[in-house]
């Protein structure tokens, strides 16, 4: 007999073992008598309570009795759980039914791995491509010591190629568990059986099929979308788009207006000349004196920024500073004095706008 | 006759069940799957891919496992 033979008979008569273990195992049914015993208990003082007309006290015990009961019923769905037919093993797999299964995997799949100390049966399949994407091989990895339960096998990713955002290996694979989907009872069965073959191939089969109806993750967005900003991948929940250019961005890379609170790219949202914050180009205004992007905070009369209205305001105290000057030291200044009808004009710009250097220039 | 009948089609039930000798693969098929088209199964005799024509023998495992089974989330 060939070595890996050898190693296949071992491992079908430790499956076979663990199978018989379970179909022998000493299960008590453990009947909730404790329950009962309280609900006979609670009935009995409700009926006293009701014969004496304790009105208080038969409200009370009414609750004591609902109480119990539910307790009672829950045991009971426990208990009933614990029995269904599904979670028991029909039969005990025969060594030769293991032994031709085992025979059976090695024929079909090119990687069959069988570690008997840590009680693991693991094919590996051939990389699978869902629409296109080539998600890599998986290993369907069985671990006999808890068979024939339905958590006893993990989806190992070995090439994965995880989704962007969550990390998915795969959309039908959540934490190396998969969702068995339509394939949930033929899974149990074949486990409750001891169809190893039947069991392998079922969950390949779910790991070869896209439910784009139920997927932790779709494939549309599987390579995610790639961040004009940055170039990070990211998922399709975590992106948005530039709301004039639609370009896609991550959220390091959008800027909000602080205007209109919409998104944008870098590319079409302008600091504010002022005061410098980011607006989109619909809410800022240019001013009519530099030309420089203002937000409508920062717009003052006439369509200009502060900048220049205050340079405005300069150049007319300025002026005044100038006719005053020349009408009050004219002795003294080079400059020519001022026509009447300018000096007009800055005595009322002065009038107009009188702060601390146009009294100072009127004292002088 | 009986063979043992594996439908890994919904349920997923295992089975012997009698059948007519003499009767093959495809007309088995036929019976047990009635709107199903053969190539969207894997049908195995023996744990052994067999011809469509393949007669069925006393004592024979014959299953059938979807092509695609559609998990979920």
């Amino acid at each position: 007999m060939s070595p890996p033979n050898r190693l296949l008979i071992r491992t079908a008569v430790a499956i076979q073992a663990r199978y018989d273990a379970h179909a022998n195992r000493s299960s008590p049914v453990a009947l909730p008598e404790p329950m009962w015993q309280e609900c006979v208990r609670a009935a009995l003082l409700l009926e006293y309570a009701r014969r004496r007309r304790w009105l208080f006290a038969t409200e009370e015990l009414r609750f004591r009795v609902r109480n119990a009961c539910r307790a009672l019923a829950h045991e009971c769905g426990q208990l009933d759980e614990l029995l269904k037919p599904h979670t028991l093993p029909q039969r005990v797999p025969s060594l030769r039914d293991l032994y031709d299964d085992l025979i059976a995997l090695h024929d079909e799949y090119e990687a069959v791995r069988i570690d008997r100390k840590a009680e693991v049966l693991a094919i590996r399949t051939d990389p699978i491509v869902l629409e296109g994407i080539d998600l890599g091989p998986f290993e369907i990895r069985m671990r006999w010591s808890t068979l024939p339960y339905p958590p006893c096998y993990s989806i190992d990713a070995l090439q994965p190629r995880r989704s962007a955002g969550e990390g998915y290996t795969h959309p039908h694979v959540l934490s190396e568990r998969l969702c068995e989907g339509d394939g949930r009872l033929s899974i149990q069965h074949a486990l409750a059986d001891g169809r190893l073959s039947d069991f392998f191939g079922i969950v390949a089969r779910v790991l070869e099929t896209y439910n784009s109806g139920s997927a932790y993750c779709s494939l549309e967005d599987w390579e995610g979308r790639e961040c004009s900003g940055c170039g990070d991948s990211i998922s399709h929940d975590e992106s948005c788009s530039c709301s004039r250019c639609e370009t896609v961005l991550c959220s390091d890379c959008w800027e909000r207006c602080n205007c209109c609170d919409e998104l944008f790219c870098s590319g079409c949202v302008t600091p504010c000349n002022s005061c410098e914050d980011v607006f989109c180009r619909g809410c800022l205004n240019t001013c009519s004196g530099c030309e420089g992007e203002i937000c409508a905070k920062c717009r003052q009369p006439h369509r200009r920024c502060r900048n220049c209205t205050e340079d405005e305001h300069s150049q007319e105290v300025e002026t005044l500073v100038d006719a005053t000057g020349s009408s009050n030291s004219g002795s003294t200044t080079t400059r020519p004095a001022p026509s009447a009808q300018e000096a007009g004009t800055s005595s009322r710009a002065a009038a107009v706008h009188a702060d601390g250097m146009v009294q100072a220039a009127v004292d002088a | 006759m009986k063979v043992l009948f594996i439908n890994n089609n919904g349920s997923g039930y295992a089975d012997h069940v009698s059948i007519e000798p003499g009767i093959a693969v495809s007309k088995f098929f036929a019976q047990k799957i009635t709107d199903g088209d053969p190539s969207d199964y894997l049908i195995r005799v023996n744990r052994q891919p067999v011809a469509a024509d393949y007669v069925l023998q006393e004592g024979d495992r014959i299953s059938i496992t979807p092509t695609k089974i559609e998990g979920a989330a």
